[in-house]
């Protein structure tokens, strides 16, 4: 487990924890089960799921089967320190009934030998791989999906060759995939949990256990690495039988955010501002992927935008006449196929938008690579594309980083996404994104969502037509829309508590002492993550809230009422 | 082009200005809106990481005009932060002529170079705007520092691999003021700064409304003081300056003997770096050579390539802004030691050196 602290703090902090949950979870266990995911590195993401999943068997007892584990593949692609031992101590420190290792079992189920009925023990009972169950198996398709976004993650490919997908290492991590899917289904059957709480929902060793849950209509709760406690809920009974999780996630939370946020927005418009405000300068780091000071957007107006505008332009050597439109490129191999999409992946997508940049000669193109590309990619792609048009002027090529935010900012009058979170960043300060896929924000009125590659051509070239005869893009309905997703996703879909200290708290050490007072000196009752928890799971919304977003007249003593709108 | 910065405004928005004179020497001071290859200091105005960088001000309009003054420092962290935008080190010390533009019109230029020991070494420049410039009710007073090799012109042209790449790089702010200026026509000027001319480093002359004369004088050797950075005046041996001169002697005494103890217990490593890095040695030679020219205090002309009776060598000059030739007059003085250089009237910098080539 990757925790930059003493053992001594670690061990302070795991005393306390255990002390604090024995006190405040229901003295019986009870008959029932909650799966929860352990398979990511970091102390601070199984806090979170720990966490969540503790205050779900306050209100259903239930106990915790902790499911962790990783092999030799994603330890090197992926985890910087993977320590089985300290996570199964932290475990049982929230409670944990049993640690489960799926890695290591999943070892076995692929050694054992074809066509044996294959048993393994959880939750105190033999389960038995491949049992019918009650619901439908997953389909070939689906599986596969997973195994290749899988392989493009582990080897760092924007897409699967012919000689990749015929190798041993992709035959090894299919076989891998297909026992995963067969434990999870046998887990989802066997225990008949009430909920899997997960902090990814992508790839073979999260994704198949989300795919199971939703199969077999276990609520899935997914915990975000950001933030203090944020938590998206995926219900069995509010599904519209979308493509995916991710995809049902979007329809609901665009529902929920036209019902609640939208229609508050006279009560919430002042506390949105405010967000706005402590967003541009990346205070809650929207940009999460940009740290240090030129994260932070310092222009506040139209003349200054303006005024810069002109030292950039001359600086990266851009037409002045002509409008600038920025793709900003994704990290190339992150969750390819999750949600709805134009193009049949990321690469693809930034191919075909560069091969129609270069015939659009009446716009300047700049396209940003991820600043955390080199995660994702290990094949130049992006530097490939760029040698590939590198004869167009109007064509730029740079690394996100190259530009700071103000330059960014100043330069970009359309930008161009698939689904990255300069989607919801940009349209609050007023510059129009298309959207060529879906995201968590993509069905709340923020930016231009398109689906097939038609629609996208034609946005693109009537967006880049308007900009040239000097027209606005954006609509003002889409700036309100966009800076009240702001306030939503970092203040309402954000909950405070001692549990669960600020993501940003570093050193480790300070995290584990933060961590050991609160537990310590804070008492329990009412904490706000079992207040947020318990409205989360009884009315059965998408995710967890601050307060009762329904309840609009209580709400409007809660939130910020100052200030009058400037424009 | 579309404006879509009305939406950049918030309520929750501060203008940041105030009332003149304003002396910025934190980088915190919200009189410095914006910031763009730049990083903000604690206890100075900041530092440049890129070139060309530039600083937005909030500067509140006044009825007459203003003058801006930038202290600008090269010490020892400038090199660092130069080398990380991936430039040669062997490049380190040759002098950075930065063009210092003020809402988007070039006001002049500065010459500064890094002294060989990374002692610090300040310069200076000032400009003024008339009130027409400030903008009034929005708007920021942009300044914009351009290294010569990447400003455009420049870049559009063959480079002179004697300038410094990347001249903004590394080069700190420790305050900038803005005051009234005093009654009298709008002007700007870098304080000169010429060091010794028989290197090839240039002086700049910068926008007058009359000819410029400069005159360059060669200094004794004995009268150094170690100070790579002083005022274009012939040295005049006073009292004092010979116990400053004594004092400067002892601390360059005492910096070589910590810098050959430093080498002495990492002597394996230097060796070791050297031999690894592309030309080491004679990187490390280059550096002694410019350690020895840079030492005169004064702006001058090295005695030693140019002695009594030596041929003055052809002066070169250049308005910076389209790259052109401009005729400079050149004059010996009396006593054949002193050159002076008359640069015809100019509304843009002129970039004077001689060229030690055609010696």
């Amino acid at each position: 487990m990757k925790l930059d602290a003493d053992a001594r703090s670690f061990d302070l902090f795991l005393m306390s924890a255990s002390a604090y949950w024995r006190n405040n979870l229901p003295a019986a266990p009870g008959s029932k089960w909650i799966i929860v995911e352990a398979m990511h590195h970091e102390f601070r993401v199984i806090l979170r799921t720990l966490t969540l999943a503790n205050a779900v068997r306050r209100i259903t007892p239930a106990r915790l089967l902790v499911v962790t584990g990783t092999d030799a593949d994603w330890h090197d692609a992926l985890w910087d320190e993977f320590d089985a031992g300290r996570i199964r101590r932290l475990a049982e420190a929230f409670g944990a009934s049993e640690v489960l290792d799926v890695h290591d079992l999943a070892d076995r189920v692929v050694a054992a030998p074809a066509g044996e009925p294959f048993t393994f023990s959880a939750g105190g009972r033999a389960c038995r791989l491949g049992a019918p169950a009650p619901w439908p198996p997953i389909t070939p398709g689906v599986l596969d999906a997973y195994v290749d976004a899988t392989a493009c993650r582990l080897d760092l490919v924007p897409r699967l060759d012919g000689e990749r997908r015929g190798g041993a290492r992709y035959r090894r991590r299919r076989a891998r995939a297909a026992a995963f899917a067969g434990i999870y289904d046998t887990l989802c059957r066997e225990l008949a949990p009430i909920a899997l709480v997960t902090s990814h929902v992508d790839y073979d060793q999260w994704g198949l256990a989300v795919e199971a849950a939703v199969r077999a209509r276990v609520p899935v709760l997914h915990v975000q690495s950001t933030g203090s406690l944020k938590a998206y809920a995926h219900f069995p009974e509010n599904a519209a039988g979308e493509m995916s999780y991710r995809a049902e996630l979007t329809r609901q939370i665009g529902a929920y955010f036209d019902d609640h946020v939208w229609a508050g927005r006279d009560i919430l418009g002042p506390s949105a501002e405010l967000v706005a405000w402590r967003s541009r300068g990346n205070l809650g780091r929207p940009s999460w992927w940009r740290g240090g000071a030129e994260a932070a957007c310092e222009l506040r107006s139209s003349a200054e935008r303006r005024q810069f505008r002109e030292y950039t332009m001359e600086r990266h050597g851009l037409d002045p006449a002509r409008p600038v439109v920025t793709v900003y490129n994704h990290a190339i191999s992150d969750a390819l196929g999750t949600n709805r999409e134009c193009f049949g992946s990321l690469a693809e997508w930034v191919e075909e938008t560069a091969r129609y940049a270069a015939s659009m000669t009446g716009a300047n193109w700049l396209f940003l690579d991820h600043p955390n590309q080199f995660r994702y990619d290990s094949t130049g792609h992006f530097e490939s594309l760029a040698e590939e048009y590198a004869g167009h002027r109007h064509l730029r090529f740079l690394a996100s980083t190259d530009l700071t935010k103000n330059a960014q900012w100043s330069l970009t009058d359309l930008a161009i996404t698939v689904r990255g979170s300069v989607s919801n960043e940009l349209p609050a300060f007023g510059t129009p994104v298309i959207q060529a896929g879906w995201s968590e924000w993509s069905a709340c009125g923020l930016s231009t969502v398109v689906l097939d590659r038609d629609a996208y051509w034609k946005a693109l070239g009537a967006s880049i037509e308007a900009l040239t005869r000097g027209e606005e893009v954006i609509a003002p309905e889409q700036v309100e829309r966009a800076r009240l997703w702001l306030w939503f996703y970092r203040s309402a879909a954000d909950v405070p508590s001692p549990l669960v200290p600020a993501w940003d708290i570093r050193p480790e050490d300070d995290l584990m002492r933060a961590l050991d007072i609160n537990l310590r000196a804070v008492e329990s009752d009412g904490d706000p993550v079992f207040a947020a928890a318990l409205r989360m799971w009884s009315e059965r919304e998408p995710f967890l809230t601050r307060f009762d977003l329904k309840a609009r007249d209580a709400l409007a003593g809660l939130v910020t009422r100052t200030r009058e709108r400037p424009w | 082009m579309v404006s879509t910065g009305d939406y950049l405004a918030t309520r929750y928005d501060e203008r940041g200005g105030r009332a003149t004179p304003v002396e910025l020497s934190t980088g915190s001071d919200p009189v410095l809106r914006l910031v763009d290859g730049f990083t903000r200091g604690r206890r100075m105005l900041g530092r440049f990481t890129t070139s060309p960088a530039a600083l937005g001000l909030i500067v509140e309009p006044a009825a007459d005009p203003l003058r801006f003054t930038i202290q600008f420092l090269l010490d020892k962290i400038t090199p660092e932060w130069w080398a990380e935008q991936g430039h040669p080190a062997e490049s380190a010390l040759l002098p950075r002529v930065l063009l210092i533009r003020a809402q988007r019109r070039l006001r002049g230029a500065v010459v500064l170079r890094s002294h060989p020991e990374h002692r610090p070494v300040r310069g200076e420049f000032s400009f003024e705007l008339a009130p027409s410039e400030i903008p009034d009710g929005g708007g920021l007073v942009l300044l914009e520092i351009w290294g010569y090799r990447e400003w455009p012109v420049a870049a559009a042209r063959p480079a002179r691999a004697d300038l410094a790449p990347g001249g903004v790089a590394g080069v700190g702010i420790t305050t900038l003021t803005v005051r009234p200026a005093e009654p009298g026509s709008l002007r700007s000027s870098g304080r000169p700064r010429v060091a010794a001319a028989a290197t090839g480093e240039p002086l700049v002359v910068n926008p007058a409304s009359g000819p410029t004369r400069v005159t360059l004088v060669p200094v004794e050797p004995r009268r150094e003081t170690g100070d790579a950075a002083g005022p274009a005046a012939p040295p005049r041996p006073t009292k004092g300056t010979r116990r400053a001169v004594r004092r400067a002697r002892r601390t360059v005494r005492k910096a070589r003997r910590a810098v050959r103890r430093a080498r002495r217990t990492a002597g394996r490593a230097v060796r070791l770096a050297s031999r690894s890095a592309h030309g080491g040695v004679r990187r490390l030679r280059r550096l002694r050579r410019l350690r020895r020219l840079a030492m005169p205090a004064m702006p001058a002309i090295s005695p030693r390539p140019h002695g009594r009776g030596a041929a003055v060598p052809p002066v070169r000059a250049m308005n910076v802004v389209d790259g052109g030739a401009v005729e400079v007059d050149l004059r010996r003085g009396g006593d054949r030691h002193e050159i002076t250089i008359t640069v015809p009237a100019s509304p843009h910098p002129v970039l004077v050196w001689l060229d030690t080539e055609q010696r």
